[in-house]
Order: structure tokens, then C-alpha cells, then sequence
């Protein structure tokens, strides 16, 4: 464990990118985890995901010493909203990359393995669900479903398997014309052991790095639902709900178009960092779990 | 050895469906193609023929891990293709295989001790406190294998290592029957000796019966008690190891041996070459009649239309070919030009 470790440490550091993301991976993390020490919630707050407001004043008011990012229009506290932000962003990220995994390898996996009218099956499923551009789709369902986080991570996670289920299938189809597979066979593994000890072991690293590349897309997804007003609840802590409070500030005034700038920038920057720390780690997961890196 | 057989193939076939060309047109491969020969308790039946004769396919319908277009695969008198999916799974604990391609026959994934361990964990065997660790100290040591290679994955070893490591998963479980699919192919020269001494030295111990599969005659020569030389889906020619070096019957199988060295240097020297003009045939697309015919330097009229079968020119030696051209000349020695 130890050496695989340092190992680990070794890859990453020969590549300064898969550095740069880690360190921003790493740092979101801290942040996340740190929330209720960095930006405590107040004594009589029911949810500490529910941002504190400073009066009703619909105008953005810029940074001060008393709002370290400012606030967003209905005087969001936009720190406190970043931080706790953090929270509901790796929130979403780990679910919907968790269960759209589950479900692109039970089905892809079973396509791959048992091949005939099971694959053909699933796969013009597949291929349905691909043909629809993936916001549209997620719209649909969340509109469907009504509005709220939860939904949204449904919807991203429904149009987020078929890539995973087509990448699986794949390589299924190819491992298991490998001669362990027929070793295994021949000893009496039963298809579940051969699936599960012998197949998608070989084949779940490019589905990994796969994941952590989507893990920032899905970011992305769903802070788009929350734009148009169909993720989570006014005033909770998420990124893309921020962002979508500065929908009427983006102009800024009459002569000083970045009067309001820290209303867009601030929650902008934060999902293009975080996007771009996942994609950077990406490429590093790739060299490590690869064993032949060695 | 009892009289009964332990494996009995009979008119087996496996024609395979490929597209060709562009278009798609479906033809036929005839992969085995009428193969029938049985093999008795412990004996070492040898397969011998040319890249794409259908070895590995025959190897593989044995073991039924393909299913067969026609014909039959009955181990100990019982139809492997007739048992229901649990009764072959038991039955597999007896039907044992070593691959040709060491690289691709052990999971990359897996420790050396998963990998003999697995095979004991499937059919819960030596389920007893510390009899497996026993079982698998057991193996390590009549294969070769060291005990501190049990950790490590196989990416760390040489082809020769790999391939003890594979045979011991196949003899974890004291199976009766072995198909070795051309074991020692893809090994260094110098490593092939000593795999086959292990396998010959393992046949004793287990009491093995193999069914060995090669397209080199010389490795088979001294581990097997009977060869079929296969071409293009057939067995052409069948006898005894002994018979079927110093008295081949068919051309296919006299021009295969004229190639094979002879240890002696100096008989070795004198040795005559028959070359056979051309490839092997496209076995989507055999020659008609019997399938040798265009490269065969006793080719008749009649071999380009009637395709022979399996005969018993001899008392135990059945070959595939009406002309029979070496009646008159009943040694090897007639091979070597003085
Ligand atoms: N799954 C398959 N689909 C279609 N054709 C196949 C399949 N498997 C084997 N074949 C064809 O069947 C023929 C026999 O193949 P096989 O692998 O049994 O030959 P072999 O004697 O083992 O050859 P080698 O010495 O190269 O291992 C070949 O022409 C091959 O292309
Ligand atoms: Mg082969």
C-alpha cells in the first residue's frame, strides 16, 4: 500500500499538469470539508446550506470587509454561499458520477458479455438515449420531475450512463476473448465471477478516467439546470444558483459594465477551476492505475 | 489402463460464419470439419497440423467452451454437450487446459496466489483449516514456482514462469484430462525443454492423460503415445508416435516430417527436404476433393474430386488417402538420400 503510494506520488510529480490538478482538487476539498469552521453558520439557522441574508435590497453590493465576496442581489452573503457551494458541488459530482457508473456497467457490462438480443437491446436503448443532447434531455426530466436538487442529479445521472455503458461494452467485447477468460471458464467460474473477477476489473480503468473527466462536466450540467431556475431552492448554497442570481447584473450599470463584476466572476471562476482540476486529474488517474507504468 | 476410453470425439464439427468482403457475403469456415478419435486413461494423444488447421478450435470444443455445429465430445462415456450448465461446471473440475499464449492466459489483475487459489475457491475444495495454503505449497513446488513469486503479478514474469504459474492453476484440482494447446509455442528455446520435461514429470505425478496440441513435431515426439495430424478441419493421418515417424502414410504428414531435424548430425546432413509448393489454402474456400490435393506430389485425377476418408491402412494407423502412395517404401530411411 505504502509503495503503491509513493508510486502514485512518483507519476504525479513527473507531470506538473496532474499537479496543478490535484493541488485544485485538493484545495475545493479543504474548503468543503473546512465549511463550518471558514464560514460558520448562524446560531438560529435551520440548514447551514441556506444562505444568510443581509436585508432585501435587490442591488448587489461589492465586496467589504464584512462580506469578504460581496453579495449577490437579495443580499446573499456570497462567500458564505461559495463555500458551502463547495459542499454541493462534490455532492452532486460524486452521486451522479456513482450511480451513472452503476448503471453504464450493469448495462453495458451485460451487453459486452452476453452479446445476441441482450446487446442489441441495450444497446438501441443506449443509442436512444444518446441521440438527445444531453441539456435538453436533462431539462426535460427535471421539468418532469419538478424542480429541485435532487432531480437534478437524477437527470444529470440519466444522461451521463450511455457513455459509460458504450466505453464498457467495448472493452468487454474485447477482454473476454482474452484466454484467462476462457481459463476461467473452463475451471467452473460462474458467469457472475467471470464478469465480476475477471472482466470488469480489466476493462474499469478507462471508465475511471473517464469518470473523473466528467466529474467537472456534470459541474457543469447541472450548474446549467440551476441557471435556468430548475435546480436547487432560492437561496441554496450552489454555484450554479449563484451564478443564475447575477443573470440580471451581467451588464453591470449605465457606463461601468463591471460594476457587479464579482457576482459573475466569483462563482464562474470557482466551476471553471474545479472543471479544469478534474479534467487535469484525469490524465493522472490514467498513468497510475495503469500497472504497467511501473 | 482400462479399456474404456476417457475421451471419445465423434464427427465433430465447427463451422464458423464470417463476413467477407465489403458487402457483408456470409461464408463459411470450416474450422473442424468432421474430427472422430478417442483417448484412453492417461495416454498422451497428440494434435499435430499447420497454423489454421482448426487445433485450437478442436481444443476448445474438448472443453466445451464452444459449442460444436455437429458431433459429439463424451468424457468418461457422458456427452459434455448434453450435461445441464451445473453438471458440466462439476465436471470441469476433471477437463483441465494450459493456453498457448502465456501473456494473455493469466489475469493481469490477479496475484499468482489468486490465480491457483481461484480454481479451489470455485469448487470449494481443500476447504479444511490450512489445507488450501497446503494445496497451493503443494503445487508451487512440483511446478517450479517459488513461494515469493505468490504475491506478485504476473507482468513481473518471464514467459516460462508465467506458464508454470498457468499449469499449476490447472492441476490445482487433480483433473484427468489436460488439453495443452501448444504449451511450449510461444517460449524461448531454451525454456521449451524444461516446460515439457515438467509437463512429462507432471503426467506421472497426476496421472495425467493429455491431449497435446502442436504444429511442431519434434515437441510431441517424445511426450506422446499416439499423433493425428490434422489439415484444413481433417485428421489426415493417425497412428501410433513410433509408426507414424518411421512409416508415414500420408504426404501431407511426410512432407511435415521431412522438415522436422534429426538428432543425429550426420544422418541430419543427408536429410531431403520436401518442400510443399504453396500455402495453406484459405479455409473459407478449400479445394475440392480431398483438401491436399494442390500441393500434394502424388495428386491424381480422382483426388481433385472424391475427398477421401479416414482408413485403416494398417493394423492402429488410419490414414485419409486412397492413393496411398508408400506401400512400397516402408521406413524413414527411404527419406534421406544416400
Ligand atoms: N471465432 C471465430 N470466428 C471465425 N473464424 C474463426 C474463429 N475461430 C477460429 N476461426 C477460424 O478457424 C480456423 C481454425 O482456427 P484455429 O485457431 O482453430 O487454428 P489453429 O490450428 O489453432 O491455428 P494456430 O496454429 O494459428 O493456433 C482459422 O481459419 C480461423 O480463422
Ligand atoms: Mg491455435
Amino acid at each position: 500500500m505504502k509503495d503503491k503510494i509513493r508510486h502514485a506520488w512518483k507519476l504525479l510529480r513527473r507531470r506538473p499538469a496532474s499537479l496543478v490538478g490535484f493541488g485544485l482538487i485538493a484545495f475545493f476539498f479543504a474548503v468543503a470539508a473546512a465549511a463550518p469552521l471558514i464560514a460558520p453558520p448562524e446560531k438560529n439557522s435551520r440548514d447551514a446550506y441556506l444562505i444568510p441574508q443581509d436585508g432585501y435590497s435587490p442591488d448587489p453590493v461589492r465586496p467589504s470587509a464584512k462580506h469578504l465576496f460581496g453579495t449577490t442581489e437579495q443580499q446573499y452573503d456570497l462567500y458564505y454561499g461559495m463555500v458551502w457551494g463547495t459542499r454541493t458541488a462534490f455532492r452532486v459530482a460524486v452521486v451522479v458520477v456513482a450511480s451513472s457508473l452503476t448503471v453504464g456497467i450493469l448495462i453495458g457490462g451485460a451487453a459486452g458479455f452476453y452479446g445476441g438480443w441482450v446487446d442489441e437491446l441495450m444497446m438501441r436503448f443506449t443509442d436512444i438515449v444518446l441521440a438527445f443532447p444531453d441539456l435538453i434531455l436533462a431539462v426535460v426530466i427535471v421539468t418532469v420531475t419538478k424542480p429541485s436538487l435532487s432531480n437534478v442529479m437524477l437527470s444529470v445521472a440519466a444522461v451521463s450512463w450511455p457513455s459509460y455503458a458504450r466505453l464498457l461494452r467495448g472493452d468487454v467485447l474485447s477482454i473476454k476473448e482474452r484466454d484467462f477468460v476462457s481459463a476461467a471458464r473452463a475451471l467452473g467460474a460462474s458467469d457472475f465471477r467471470i464478469l465480476s473477477r475477471h472482466i470488469i476489473p480489466n476493462c474499469i480503468y478507462p471508465l475511471l478516467v473517464v469518470a473523473s473527466l466528467s466529474m467537472g462536466r456534470i459541474v457543469i450540467t447541472a450548474a446549467a439546470l440551476s441557471f435556468l431556475g430548475l435546480g436547487a431552492p432560492v437561496g441554496y448554497a450552489d454555484w450554479g444558483q449563484l451564478i443564475s442570481l447575477s443573470r440580471n447584473w451581467l451588464l453591470g450599470s449605465n457606463g461601468n459594465p463591471f460594476e457587479y463584476w464579482h457576482t459573475v466572476f466569483i462563482p464562474g471562476f470557482a466551476i471553471f477551476f474545479f472543471v479544469l482540476g478534474w479534467n487535469l486529474l484525469g490524465d493522472a488517474v490514467r498513468d497510475i492505475l495503469d500497472p504497467r507504468q511501473k | 489402463m482400462s479399456n474404456q476410453p476417457i475421451l471419445e470425439v465423434k464427427g465433430l464439427k465447427k463451422h464458423f460464419s464470417v463476413k467477407k468482403g465489403m458487402f457483408g457475403a456470409q461464408g463459411v469456415v470450416r474450422a473442424v470439419d468432421g474430427v472422430s478419435f478417442s483417448v484412453m486413461p492417461q495416454e498422451s494423444f497428440a494434435v499435430v497440423g499447420e497454423s489454421g488447421c482448426g487445433k485450437t478450435t478442436l481444443g476448445r470444443l474438448i472443453l466445451a467452451l464452444e459449442t460444436a455445429t455437429e458431433g459429439s465430445v463424451a468424457f468418461e462415456g457422458r456427452d459434455l454437450y448434453k450435461l445441464s450448465n451445473a453438471e458440466l461446471r462439476k465436471t470441469r473440475r476433471d477437463l483441465q487446459v494450459i493456453f498457448q499464449d502465456p501473456y494473455s492466459s493469466l489475469n493481469p489483475r490477479m496475484t499468482v496466489q489468486q490465480i491457483i487459489e481461484e480454481p479451489l475457491i470455485i469448487h470449494d475444495a481443500y476447504s479444511g483449516p490450512g489445507q488450501r495454503a497446503k494445496r497451493i505449497d503443494y503445487l508451487l513446488d512440483v511446478c517450479g514456482i517459488s513461494q515469493s513469486h505468490l504475491t506478485r503479478f504476473p507482468h513481473e514474469f518471464s514467459g516460462g514462469q508465467r506458464q508454470r504459474v498457468g499449469i499449476a492453476r490447472a492441476l490445482a484440482l487433480n483433473p484427468k484430462l489436460v488439453v495443452a494447446d501448444e504449451p511450449v509455442s510461444a517460449l524461448d528455446v531454451s525454456i521449451q525443454a524444461q516446460i515439457l520435461n515438467l509437463l512429462k514429470d507432471l503426467q506421472r505425478e497426476f496421472k495425467l492423460t493429455y491431449v497435446f496440441i502442436s504444429h511442431d513435431f519434434s515437441v510431441v515426439r517424445h511426450l506422446c503415445d499416439r499423433i493425428a495430424v490434422m489439415y484444413l478441419g481433417k485428421v489426415v493421418e493417425l497412428a501410433k508416435s513410433e509408426t507414424l515417424f518411421d512409416d508415414p502414410q500420408h504426404p501431407y504428414t511426410e512432407a511435415l516430417l521431412s522438415a522436422v531435424p534429426i538428432p543425429d548430425p550426420s544422418i541430419e546432413k543427408r536429410r531431403k527436404r520436401i518442400l510443399l509448393s504453396g500455402d495453406v489454402p484459405s479455409p473459407l474456400k478449400p479445394p475440392s476433393g480431398c483438401h491436399f490435393h494442390p500441393r500434394c506430389r502424388y495428386a491424381q485425377d480422382s483426388c481433385r474430386t472424391t475427398p477421401p476418408s479416414l482408413e485403416e491402412s494398417k493394423t492402429a494407423h488410419w490414414t485419409a488417402c486412397p492413393i496411398n502412395p508408400f506401400k512400397e517404401k516402408p521406413s524413414q530411411a527411404a527419406l534421406i538420400e544416400i
